[in-house]
């Protein structure tokens, strides 16, 4: 058996690891970052959220071997630009000129191709590409230029340019501008326009383009170059081993992007007990309530019982879940409330259902103890406990119904169903010649024999039920996991996202292998070859 | 090449019998179950009549792309666009047509088309702005402006006088409340018996007032008939029935609305179900007949795929693909923004794999059952196999996964538009059900009450057809 459940494991492994690759490459469609900062953050935002969460890594190996370069491209103003793949600030392309001290306004354009429906869309469609003003060794600052689109701020010539502010020039050194190859998906610069704002008497006044022409003397290029020492590097040190990595150690203190103050791992360890307070009577009480009925229909089949049953299923399966919730929070709450000043559900709201630790010891540290100790609040917190759990219904009970309503049809179909292939076989009959009670045929019997395909059924809901309640959850304002996890989707905060996805595969594939051992456990016939 | 000479004498055995394969069908075993089961053979009824609106409604607005417009004034073809199912028909939040609107909803009613026509006629040119002047089929009046200008006084006047009644009537009632509440603190007994003096007085007011405000109500109806009267024959017709159901939040017919959705859930559920079924029945069949690295290859894509939950795939996918453009067949490159396609996608990569699974396991069971193994026996090749065997025997979970997998589509809809991710830009039960969330607070359940109701057809109609299949295919399927 043990010889089994290993094989499992290592069957489970690669597919874990396929899991995490398909979520991984799914989450990064679109560029995390400048999905969450929008279109105008600054540089350190920037690069502070790339390089916590590691997004500057490549994602599996960098296989980017021709991408690493400035390639010159032979279009767009004064007959080249310039274009790079993915990089980290290693490589860029700048500019120096010798400009008298005063103030100049700086501006970049990129090249855009218009479709045959008159759309102007950005060559590059790198998200954010990042500027640097400098000052002979000073720089001034760094600003961003949106290239999902073309660049249009302004129109001088026909051309669009994109406004990169103004610069002030004081000490009489050559001003450098430098674009940066920091973006997640590539960079691309067709010319530098400089226009003098205000300068001194007598001095130059005509605004001047300088072409992204590698030949020119003032343009320096600097390539981050594939080597193979940074090729083997990034096949080990990259987004896809650091994630497993926190998977497999269970580390999950990242900070939470839209919620700073808390980490990944704060946010699961807290909705963990909200999703379960819901989830799990809606599991125990489903299971028990469906199958009694699917015993009791199939031992009835054919008669008045039965098609009663299954007729209710069939509706109940009919309508929408979102129509069980909407209505349900109505007759449940809000109703009685009008009708009879009846309060016992609330419309919507949360509790602990288990009292909270850290509340516990900052109970006890009111009361005058400076350091409560590990008994002593393990005693406060098993005292709090009665008091948290009456809670429970008022918050929970009633999206338990709901819950419960809602997976009925489809449990007692399918229970019926197993039950009745069970009747048709040789035992019941034998145990009925044999003078075995009805009671004692089913519950004995065919229960047992059923039992199987309802440790699947069951066993497969486990992780499911964690996202299933994700309507209730958002509809009923408990904060468990899927209601976190929706509102991490909304507020694009990858590492949570990523995190409880991850998580959710993992309990999948370990529910998985338990299923099998119980098969193992349950059924002797059950051969662990 | 032996699987041709098989080929061969199966179909010259083929010529030679006297049945066709319509025939054959209708006397075959899985035929004569469904037919005999009554309640199939509603379903199947009901959902025809489903798919006929759904494409009554799609060649409507074919007909009217390709026509480039010039028929957007016929009858069928306007009544079935999108326009019909947005546009304003009435005041908003209007009960169907059983149902008795609250005074103060009938007051609001008849503000909402006071205040239109008030409007038009301080306009410089009354006139036009009058025609203009038009909710659904009911316009204003063929009357002279002067004469208009009388009748609206008039009616203005009305509302005035039934805003007063109305008000008085509340505070009647408020009195009354109070004087209830005061009675219960009342300390001695002659407050007591004032209040309950009081009391009774206030009771017998009230039905006056009542009588006083339900029959202003009706002359500000009629004086609003005057001004703007209900049409009659078959333009009445069509007005009471674009109201039969009542209106939106946004006064738009929910009638035309449920009945236009019918068109999204059945393109929604039709093309998901077509994606899911063909990729799962060619991936399973694959890996249950090849075996070995194919089969493992396919296995683990699927236990992969199981693995991500079904919201964040759905949600990513959908997120990903939101804000795609797609440009219409048959125009001059229209580029349409907001289709279905990021559901279709959604749904055909989540949907796939339990029709894959089963078609899979089905497939390594008849491979391994005497009659294949014989006929492998004889030399006939794989794909001969493949389609004598194979195909046919697990095509009856082809069907039950087509309708369960549509059945899904239909319903994953409704959570997806709640989510804000589903349907977009037009009209579909999941819409509608997600918007009618602040109306059941308000207790208007019509909106809710229609979508459910449509839906709730179409889906019952599926689940007791998929419950025949399986009883019709399925000798093993217990009953």
């Amino acid at each position: 058996m043990w010889a089994y459940v290993l094989r499992r494991i290592l069957y489970n492994i690669p597919v874990y690891m396929g899991v995490i690759l398909f979520l991984m490459i799914l989450l990064r469609l679109t560029d995390p970052v400048t999905a969450y900062l929008g279109k105008y953050p600054t540089y350190d935002q920037y690069l502070t959220k790339r390089t916590d969460f590691g997004l500057d890594k490549p994602l599996l190996g960098d296989w980017q071997i021709g991408g690493r370069t400035w390639q010159a491209r032979e279009s767009g103003i004064g007959g080249s630009y310039l274009e790079k793949g993915r990089g980290t600030g290693k490589g860029w392309v700048q500019w120096t000129f010798d400009l008298p001290a005063g103030t100049y306004k700086v501006q970049a354009t990129w090249p855009s191709i218009v479709d045959d429906q008159g759309n102007a869309k950005s060559v590059g469609e790198a998200g954010l590409v990042w500027v640097r003003l400098i000052e002979g060794e000073l720089a001034l600052k760094t600003v961003s230029m949106d290239q999902t689109r073309p660049a249009r701020s302004v129109e001088i010539d026909g051309v669009g340019w994109n406004d990169l502010g103004n610069v002030d020039l004081s000490t009489g050194e050559p001003l450098t501008i430098r674009v940066l190859d920091d973006s997640s998906q590539g960079a691309v610069i067709d010319a530098i326009r400089v226009e003098p704002v205000r300068v001194g008497e007598g001095e130059l006044s005509v605004p001047f383009v300088a072409d992204a022409d590698p030949q020119a003397a003032n343009v320096e290029v600097v390539d981050d170059p594939w080597t193979f020492g940074g090729f083997v590097r990034s096949l080990y040190d990259n987004q896809y081993f650091a994630a497993l990595g926190r998977i497999v150690t269970l580390r999950f203190d990242q900070k939470s992007w839209s919620v700073e103050s808390q980490s990944v791992g704060d946010i699961i360890s807290t909705s963990i007990v909200p999703s379960l307070s819901v989830t799990l009577p809606v599991l125990i009480l489903t299971t028990l309530i469906s199958t009694s009925l699917g015993l009791v229909a199939s031992f009835n089949r054919g008669r008045p019982l039965d098609r009663g049953v299954m007729f209710m299923a069939v509706l109940g399966m009919s309508i929408s879940y979102l129509v069980y919730v909407i209505v349900g929070q109505y007759f449940g709450a809000q109703w009685p409330r009008l009708a009879f000043d009846f309060e016992f559900f609330a419309v919507s709201g949360y509790e602990p259902v288990l009292p909270m630790w850290s509340d516990v010891q900052m109970h006890l540290q009111d009361k005058g103890l400076e350091d409560p100790g590990f008994f002593r609040t393990l005693w406060g917190w098993i005292a709090a406990v009665p008091g948290a759990i009456a809670g429970w219904p008022k918050y929970c009970l009633l999206p338990v119904s709901i819950g419960v309503i809602v997976a009925m049809g489809y449990d007692t179909r399918f229970y019926r169903a197993v039950m009745v292939e069970e009747c048709n076989k040789d035992y019941i009959r034998t145990a009925r010649a044999k003078g075995a009670s009805n009671r004692r045929v089913m519950y004995r019997h065919m229960l047992r024999n059923a039992l199987i395909p309802i440790i699947t059924r069951v066993m497969i809901s486990l992780p499911f039920i964690i996202m299933g309640s994700l309507l209730v959850e958002i509809y009923f304002r408990i904060p468990g996991m899927g209601q976190q996890l929706f509102t991490a989707i909304t507020n694009k905060d990858f590492p949570v996202v990523e995190a409880i996805t991850a998580l959710l595969a993992a309990l999948f594939i370990i529910t998985n292998i338990l299923t099998d051992v119980l098969y193992a456990v349950v059924d002797p016939r059950v051969t662990l070859k | 090449m032996s699987g041709s000479l098989l080929d061969r004498k199966i179909e010259s055995e083929l010529a030679e019998g006297k049945r066709g394969w319509f025939s054959a069908f209708r006397q075959s075993r899985a035929f004569r179950t469904f037919v005999r089961d009554r309640a199939a053979v509603v379903a199947l009824g009901v959902i025809a009549i489903y798919i006929s609106v759904a494409v009554l409604i799609i060649g409507a607005q074919l007909v009217n792309a390709i026509s480039g417009g010039r028929l957007s004034d016929t009858f069928i073809v306007k009544e079935l666009s999108m326009e019909r199912a947005t546009e304003r028909v009435g005041p908003d939040s209007m009960p169907g047509f059983f149902e008795q609107a609250s005074p103060g909803k009938k007051i609001a009613q008849a503000e909402f088309y006071l205040t239109d026509i008030g409007r038009a006629l301080q306009r410089t040119d009354p006139t036009s702005a009058l025609e203009a002047v038009a909710v659904a089929e009911r316009t204003v009046a063929d009357l002279p402006v002067d004469q208009l200008r009388t009748l609206y006084a008039e009616a203005a006047d009305q509302l005035e006088l039934v805003d007063q009644l109305y008000l008085d009537l509340e505070i009647l009632r408020e009195d009354l409340a109070y004087a209830r509440d005061d009675l219960e603190l009342a300390e001695t007994d002659e407050e007591a018996e004032e209040l309950r003096a009081e009391i009774e007085e206030l009771t017998a007011d009230m039905p006056g007032a009542e009588a006083d405000l339900f029959a202003a109500i009706e002359k500000l109806q009629a004086d609003l008939d005057a001004v703007l009267p209900r049409p009659d024959g078959f333009d009445g017709f069509m007005y009471d029935m674009r109201l039969l159901l009542g209106t939106d939040s946004q006064g738009r017919s929910i009638l035309w609305r449920a009945v236009y959705s019918i068109r999204v859930a059945t393109q929604v559920g039709l093309v998901s179900a077509i994606i899911a079924v063909v990729v799962g029945a060619f991936l399973g069949s694959m890996a249950g007949f090849f075996g070995g690295w194919v089969d493992h290859a396919i296995v683990w894509l699927y236990s992969t795929l199981s693995s991500v939950p079904y919201i964040v795939l759905l949600t990513v996918v959908a997120f990903v693909f939101g804000s795609m453009e797609v440009t219409v067949p048959f125009t001059d490159g229209v580029k349409v923004h907001q289709t279905l396609i990021p559901m279709y996608v959604a749904f055909g990569v989540t949907f796939w794999i339990a029709p894959c699974r089963q078609i899979r396991g089905e497939a390594l069971k008849i491979r391994s059952l005497d009659y294949v193994q014989s006929a492998t026996a004889l030399g006939a090749g794989r794909f001969y196999i493949m389609r004598k065997h194979i195909i046919p025997n697990v095509l009856f979970l082809v069907f039950i996964n087509f309708s369960l997998i549509f059945i899904g589509a239909i319903k994953s809809e409704v959570i997806l538009s709640f989510l804000g991710i589903g349907v977009q830009g037009q009209p579909s039960w999941g819409v509608m059900i997600s918007e009618s969330r602040g109306e059941v607070l308000k207790q208007f359940f019509w909106q809710i009450g229609a979508a459910t109701a449509f839906m709730f057809g179409l889906v019952l109609a599926f689940n007791v057809f998929s419950d025949a299949l399986q009883d019709a295919f399925d000798p093993k399927h217990a009953r």
